[in-house]
């Protein structure tokens, strides 16, 4: 028999994450003990932390991440590698075997940008890839982003440019843009 | 004692239509102790996952999660032995007092596994393995890469980083309940993603 008044996901997620007041929780997890299908929902909620927490840690995400997250990285032993030219900048880079993380830093008041595309451009300028409306930080006149380890580590010498433009009602505007001259490392 | 103190305690104000374990509960309270060694070895099999994830959410540790799902299991098989459980749907409510207990007692260092073990390991059925849900990280990693981006990183910064909804909101000049929309639509394009939307 299927459970016939199954927790929601959400709530099921907020109960995780330690968000619920004691009340609510002791009310889930008696259901969770005596309902093998709620019990299995939460499984696969814990399974899918465990599966972002192992992907966040390889490297292997293209994701926008805050200074908190680098820390917590830093914290557990991991080698981060920063490049943090300033706009309008360039900056010479590689990643070596013993880099575990990769990030690039953006330094840009972004507060009144409104929908903030980043942009990835070869040399010549042309749009090679686009990450649309990412997520601003309010307190960090930066963006950090974590830029997968398998993509970098098989770049040639080349040169890149991130752009990060402010896109509205179909027209854009580059607020500032960064070159990186990447050379492969021997290690 | 302590678990009539528990079952007394908690009521029963919880959906229980989908306890199936009733009839097991009242085969083992009908029997002699120890005449229902097969009852007892499903009621085990049922109930040490869920105990478990009470464990793992608890402790944050899958080792000490095991431990947890043992002892408990242990103490409610006993109690059903003992006729000190006699409602089926008060069991719920006893185990999860008894994890309770259990978890401070762990946290105290006062629980000591093998000390259960070598009173109840020769009546009670063994316990094998409680393995946990495995995920398919490749599928995983192609299924955050599709996500917007918002998303993706509300879930990196939730999860790996344990930071609560008012940190991420913080960090990104939005609402609590603004950061868990974007977490709750993260997670359910995720699970359609992966092949498990309930």
């Amino acid at each position: 028999m299927s459970c016939e008044a199954p927790l929601d996901h959400a709530y099921l997620t907020s109960y995780w994450l330690g968000e619920l007041p004691p009340d609510q929780e002791e009310l889930i997890e008696q259901h969770l003990l005596s309902c093998s299908d709620c019990s299995s929902a939460l499984e696969q909620i814990v399974a899918m932390d465990r599966g972002i927490r192992k992907l966040a840690r390889t490297g292997e995400l293209r994701v926008i991440v805050s200074q908190a997250f680098l820390e917590r990285l830093s914290a557990e032993g991991l080698r981060v590698r920063q490049y943090a030219p300033p706009a309008g900048g360039s900056v010479a880079c590689t990643v070596t075997s013993r880099d575990d993380l990769l990030m690039a830093r953006l330094a840009a008041d972004l507060r009144d940008a409104g929908q903030v595309d980043l942009i990835v451009c070869d040399a010549a300028g042309a749009e090679r890839g686009r990450l649309r409306d990412i997520p601003v930080s309010l307190v960090a006149n930066e963006v950090i982003l974590n830029e997968p380890m398998h993509i970098a580590r098989a770049l040639p010498v080349s040169t890149h440019i991130l752009k990060l433009v402010s896109a509205q009602d179909q027209s854009e505007q580059v607020l500032a843009e960064y070159v990186f001259q990447h050379t492969p490392s021997d290690s | 004692m302590l678990e009539s103190v528990l079952v007394e305690h908690f009521s029963a104000s919880v959906d229980l239509t989908c306890f199936n374990e009733r009839e097991l509960i009242e085969r083992i309270s009908a029997a002699p102790a120890g005449g229902a060694p097969e009852e007892e070895a499903e009621l085990y099999r049922r109930l040490a996952p869920r105990v478990r994830l009470y464990g793992v959410k608890h402790l944050r540790d899958d080792e000490a999660a095991a431990d947890l799902a043992q002892h408990v299991l242990l103490i409610t098989l006993q109690a059903l032995r003992q006729g000190r459980v006699r409602d089926p749907d008060k069991l719920p409510s006893f185990v999860l007092g008894t994890c309770r207990m259990a978890v401070l007692d762990i946290r105290r260092g006062a629980l000591r596994r093998e000390r259960l073990l070598e009173q109840f390991a020769r009546e009670l059925p063994r316990v094998t393995a409680l393995p946990a849900v495995e995920i398919d990280l490749d599928r995983l990693a192609h299924c955050m890469e599709r996500l917007p981006e918002r998303e993706r990183t509300v879930l990196v910064l939730t999860f790996y980083d344990d930071q609560t909804g008012e940190e991420v909101a913080t960090f990104l000049g939005l609402s609590q309940s603004n950061v868990r929309v974007i977490r709750h639509r993260g997670l359910t394009r995720l699970r359609t993603c992966m092949g498990g939307a309930r």
